[in-house]
C-alpha cells in the first residue's frame, strides 16, 4: 500500500476508488489546491474551521427531522468540512447522461398515461406498471403543460471501482436535500476563500432562480404572471427546512394545506387581502396525501378539490401525479431499454446491474446469495426497508428471505457495490467515508443542471448507507474547471 | 399575507399578553398576602383566581402554594405561565419564517428557561426571581418585536392581538373588585395596591393622583387614563389604529365592521365620566368593554381569517 504523506500518514486507501488520491497514493490534479492547504494549515485551524462551520448551521437552523424517535426529533445536518471535487470533463459527461435520461423518463410517463406504446411492443411488462403502487390511474389522458411531467428530479449516481458514474436511482416524485447543497456553499465559501478561487469552482447559486423559472414555464395556458406557491405538509415534516428556505430563496408564498381553497375548479389561497387565485404549486407532498377527494381519504395534509382543478387544466403541480412509477426500483431496471426505446440511444450512464425478484430465475439468484446482496423494496426510499447482505446479521436476512417469498414483486436485488470513498475531517484526523453524488435537475422549457449536487456522505465508518435518516451527512461539492 | 399566518401571530401575541398578565398577577398578589391574615388571603386567592379569564374550579379550600403551582405549571391550566408561553411559542414555530431570528431566540429562551424551573424551586423559595425574569423576557421579546420586525401588517396583527388581551385582562381585574370599588364591601388598602400593582400601574398612579387612594380615581386611572398603556382606554385606542392599518378586504366592506366596533367602544369611553359609570354600574360597564372585545376578536376573525369563499369572490 502506498504511504501518504502529512497529513494523511494515517489515511486508508484500499479496493474502493478514491475521489483524491490514485491507486498509486498521488493526489489527483484537482484536488492539489485543496491538499496544498491542507498541508500548510495547521490541524488547530482546520479544527476551528469545523467548530465554525458547526456553529453557522446551528445558528441558521438548518435542521431535519427523523421520524420514530420522540424526544429531539430535529437534528442539525452533519455537514464535512472538506469538498468533493469533480472534473469539469467529468461533469459534462454526468450532465450529458442525466439530460439523456430524464428526458427518456419524461417521455415514457407522457407515454404510459397516454397511448402505452412502450407497453403495447412488451419493451417494458404492463405488469410491471400496473402493480406498481405509484401508478395513477387518474392520470390516465391528462394533458400537462408542455408535456412535462418531472419538474425537479434528484438522482443518485455512484462511482463502481474504475471511478465510472453509474445511476443508483432516481428521485422523480418530491427529492429533497437541495437546500443542503446551496447553504453547504455558502458555509465553505466563508470557510476556504482561497482555496475555493484557486480550484475555480462552477457557481451553483442561480438554482432557486432556475427552479422559478421552471416553474413559471409550466404555468397553465394563459396565465402570463403566474402565482406560484410551495406547498408544504407544515412544520412536523423532515424537509420543513428545506422549504421555508426555498420558498424565502425563491420569493414565494409557503403554504399549507389548509391555506389553499378550491371553488369552481380554482385554486386560491386564503390571505388578509381576500382569496388570491394560484397557478403553479411546487409541491412537497406525496401524490397519496394531495386530495382527500383523489387519494387517500383520511388524509388532512391536502387540498380537497386540487386534483379536479388540475384536470381541469386551471393549475399546475410540479411534479405531477403519478410520476413514482418512473422512479420504482424494479422499472429502474429497464431504464436502458426505455433510452433506448424513445430516443435511439445507448444510454451515456450506465445501471447497477438489478434482479427483477418477480422472475423466478434472478429471484433463485438472489435468494442464493443474499449475504452478498443489496435488497431494497420497490416503493421505498431514505434507506428505508432496505437489506445489505454483507452487514446484516443471520437473522435479518432470514427476516428478509421471508418477506421476499411472500411478496416477490416489492424487492429488487443488487450485487454489494463498493462506493466511491473521499477523505473527512473526522474528530480532528483525515478518514476516509463512503460517498454518493445527488445532482438536481430542473426541467421547464428545457433541462438544467446546476453543476454540483449534493454529496451524501455515510459517517460511520466502512457504512454504505448515506441517506440522512440513517446517520449520512453532506459535503460540498465542487465542479472545477480544470484549464 | 397568508390568513393562517395572520392567525398565528395574533395568538402569538395574545399568549404572550396572558402569560404576562398572570405573571403580573402572581408577583403582585404573592408579596401582599405574605402579610396578610388567613381569612384576607383566602378572599385574596379567590379573587386572583377570578382575575384569570378562565378561573380554576376549586372545591373547598384553596392554600397558595397550590395556587402558585396551578399558575406557573400547569399546562392543564390554560392561563398558567407555562401554558401560555408553550403556546405562544407554538404558534411562532408556525411562522417562524415571519418573524426575526431575534424575537424567535428571546421566545425560545423564555420558552427553555420556564421549562426548567420546577417544582423543587417553588418548594426553596417565593418564586419572586423567576417571576420577575419571565417578565424581563417577554419584555426583551416585545423590543425585539418594535426594533427588529418591519411595522407592517404582520406588525399590526401582533399590536391587535396584544391590546385585545390587555384590554380584556385590565377590566376582567376590576370586575373582580367591582363591589368594593362602589362602596359595596371593604377593601384593605392593601388590597388597592395589589390591584394596581397587577395592571403595571401603581407608580404612575402614585405620580397622577398622589398616595391617596380613592375608588373612584383607582376607577378612572385603570379605566379612562388616555396615557397609561395598560389602561383600557388606550388599549382599545390602539386597537382601533391598528385596525385602520389593516387592508381592506376586496371592496366587501368588512374592515369597516371591525373598525366600527373599535370605533364604538373607544366613544363610549371617551365620553363617559366616572361618576356616571360607578352611579349607573361599574359592573355593567366593565362587561360591555369585555363583551366588545370579544366581539371585535370574532369580526377580525370572520374578516381576516376564516372568511367565507364566496365573499370573496368575483367582487
Amino acid at each position: 500500500m502506498a504511504q501518504l504523506s502529512s497529513p494523511f500518514e494515517k489515511y486508508e486507501l484500499d479496493g474502493a476508488f478514491d475521489e483524491m488520491f490514485d491507486s498509486s497514493g498521488t493526489v489527483r490534479p484537482h484536488y492539489a489546491p485543496l491538499f496544498d492547504m491542507l498541508q500548510e494549515s495547521p490541524a488547530g485551524e482546520l479544527k476551528r474551521a469545523k467548530q465554525e462551520s458547526d456553529l453557522i448551521f446551528l445558528n441558521q437552523g438548518i435542521t431535519f427531522t427523523v421520524y420514530g424517535k420522540e424526544e429531539g426529533t430535529e437534528r442539525i445536518f452533519p455537514h464535512d468540512l472538506l469538498p468533493r471535487i469533480v472534473t469539469r470533463k467529468e461533469w459534462e459527461h454526468v450532465e450529458a447522461g442525466l439530460t439523456q435520461r430524464i428526458t427518456a423518463l419524461n417521455l415514457f410517463l407522457q407515454d404510459i398515461y397516454h397511448g402505452g406504446r412502450i407497453l403495447n411492443d412488451g419493451v417494458v411488462p404492463r405488469e410491471l406498471v400496473y402493480t406498481c403502487k405509484y401508478f395513477r390511474r387518474q392520470m390516465r389522458g391528462l394533458r400537462v403543460p408542455k408535456g412535462v411531467y418531472i419538474a425537479v428530479t434528484g438522482t443518485d449516481l455512484i462511482r463502481d471501482l474504475d471511478g465510472q458514474f453509474m445511476v443508483l436511482e432516481d428521485n422523480l416524485r418530491v427529492p429533497s436535500g437541495v437546500s443542503y447543497m446551496l447553504t453547504g456553499r455558502q458555509v465553505m465559501k466563508r470557510i476556504f476563500p482561497k482555496v475555493f478561487r484557486q480550484s475555480g469552482v462552477m457557481p451553483i447559486e442561480g438554482y432557486p432562480q432556475v427552479l422559478l423559472q421552471s416553474l413559471n414555464a409550466l404555468a397553465p395556458d394563459g396565465r402570463d404572471e403566474p402565482t406560484i406557491v410551495l406547498l408544504t405538509p407544515g412544520v412536523f415534516n423532515s424537509a420543513y427546512f428545506e422549504h421555508t428556505f426555498l420558498a424565502r430563496q425563491m420569493g414565494i408564498e409557503l403554504v399549507e394545506g389548509r391555506d389553499l381553497t378550491v371553488h369552481d375548479n380554482i385554486v386560491y389561497m386564503r390571505t388578509t387581502s381576500g382569496l388570491t387565485r394560484v397557478d403553479v404549486i411546487y409541491r412537497r407532498i406525496d401524490d397519496d396525501f394531495i386530495d382527500p377527494l383523489a387519494f387517500r381519504h383520511d388524509s388532512i395534509l391536502g387540498v380537497p378539490g386540487l386534483f379536479n382543478a388540475y384536470r381541469a387544466g386551471n393549475v399546475t403541480l410540479a411534479n405531477a401525479i403519478g410520476t413514482g412509477i418512473a422512479d420504482d426500483k424494479a422499472l429502474y431496471a429497464y431504464v436502458p431499454k426505455i433510452i433506448k426505446y424513445y430516443l435511439g440511444q445507448d444510454a451515456i450512464l450506465p445501471n447497477v446491474e438489478t434482479y427483477i425478484l418477480a422472475e423466478e430465475g434472478p429471484r433463485q439468484y438472489v435468494l442464493d446469495n443474499l449475504e452478498k446482496m443489496v435488497v431494497k423494496a420497490v416503493g421505498e426510499s431514505g434507506g428505508y426497508g432496505m437489506l445489505i447482505g454483507p452487514h446484516a446479521s443471520k437473522a435479518e436476512i432470514e427476516e428478509f428471505r421471508l418477506k421476499i417469498l411472500a411478496d416477490p414483486r416489492n424487492y429488487v436485488g443488487q450485487p454489494t457495490l463498493m462506493l466511491s470513498r473521499a477523505p473527512c475531517f473526522v474528530e480532528g484526523e483525515f478518514d476516509s467515508r463512503h460517498v454518493d453524488l445527488r445532482p438536481y435537475i430542473l426541467y421547464g422549457d428545457k433541462i438544467t443542471i446546476v453543476p454540483g449536487g449534493l454529496t451524501r456522505v455515510a459517517l460511520r465508518k466502512g457504512s454504505l448507507v448515506v441517506n440522512s435518516s440513517q446517520g449520512g451527512g453532506s459535503k460540498d461539492t465542487w465542479v472545477v474547471d480544470e484549464s | 399575507m397568508l390568513s393562517r399566518v395572520a392567525d398565528s401571530l395574533y395568538w402569538m401575541a395574545r399568549y404572550l399578553e396572558r402569560a404576562e398578565h398572570t405573571t403580573r398577577l402572581l408577583d403582585a398578589n404573592i408579596q401582599l398576602m405574605l402579610e396578610q391574615k388567613p381569612q384576607a388571603v383566602e378572599r385574596q386567592l379567590r379573587r386572583i383566581n377570578l382575575s384569570l379569564g378562565e378561573p380554576l374550579k376549586l372545591d373547598g379550600k384553596i392554600s397558595v402554594p397550590a395556587l402558585e403551582h396551578a399558575l406557573i405549571f400547569d399546562p392543564r391550566v390554560k392561563t398558567s405561565i407555562i401554558s401560555c408561553v408553550m403556546n405562544a411559542r407554538e404558534n411562532a414555530r408556525q411562522v417562524r419564517e415571519q418573524i426575526s431570528s431575534e424575537m424567535w431566540s428571546e421566545l425560545n429562551a423564555l420558552y427553555h428557561f420556564v421549562k426548567r424551573y420546577d417544582a423543587d424551586d417553588l418548594e426553596q423559595e417565593l418564586p419572586l426571581e423567576f417571576l420577575n425574569e419571565v417578565r424581563r423576557n417577554i419584555s426583551l421579546f416585545k423590543g425585539e418585536t418594535d426594533a427588529t420586525m418591519s411595522h407592517g401588517e404582520e406588525w399590526w396583527f401582533l399590536q391587535i392581538g396584544r391590546n385585545i388581551e390587555r384590554a380584556a385582562n385590565t377590566a376582567t381585574m376590576l370586575k373582580v373588585h367591582a363591589a368594593e370599588l362602589c362602596g359595596d364591601a371593604d377593601i384593605e388598602h392593601l388590597e388597592l395596591l395589589a390591584l394596581l400593582r397587577s395592571c403595571n400601574a401603581f407608580e404612575a398612579y402614585l405620580k397622577k393622583n398622589t398616595a391617596e387612594f380613592s375608588a373612584d380615581n383607582i376607577v378612572e386611572f385603570l379605566l379612562l387614563n388616555p396615557q397609561h398603556p395598560h389602561s383600557i382606554l388606550f388599549s382599545v385606542r390602539r386597537l382601533e389604529e391598528s385596525i385602520s392599518a389593516l387592508p381592506e378586504m376586496s371592496s366587501r366592506g368588512e374592515r369597516g365592521k371591525v373598525e366600527r366596533l373599535a370605533g364604538r367602544l373607544v366613544a363610549t369611553l371617551l365620553y363617559s365620566s366616572v361618576e356616571e359609570i360607578l352611579s349607573s354600574g361599574l359592573h355593567l360597564s366593565l362587561d360591555n368593554v369585555i363583551r366588545q372585545c370579544a366581539q371585535m376578536h370574532s369580526a377580525i376573525h370572520q374578516a381576516y381569517i376564516d372568511y367565507p369563499i364566496e365573499t370573496s369572490l368575483h367582487a
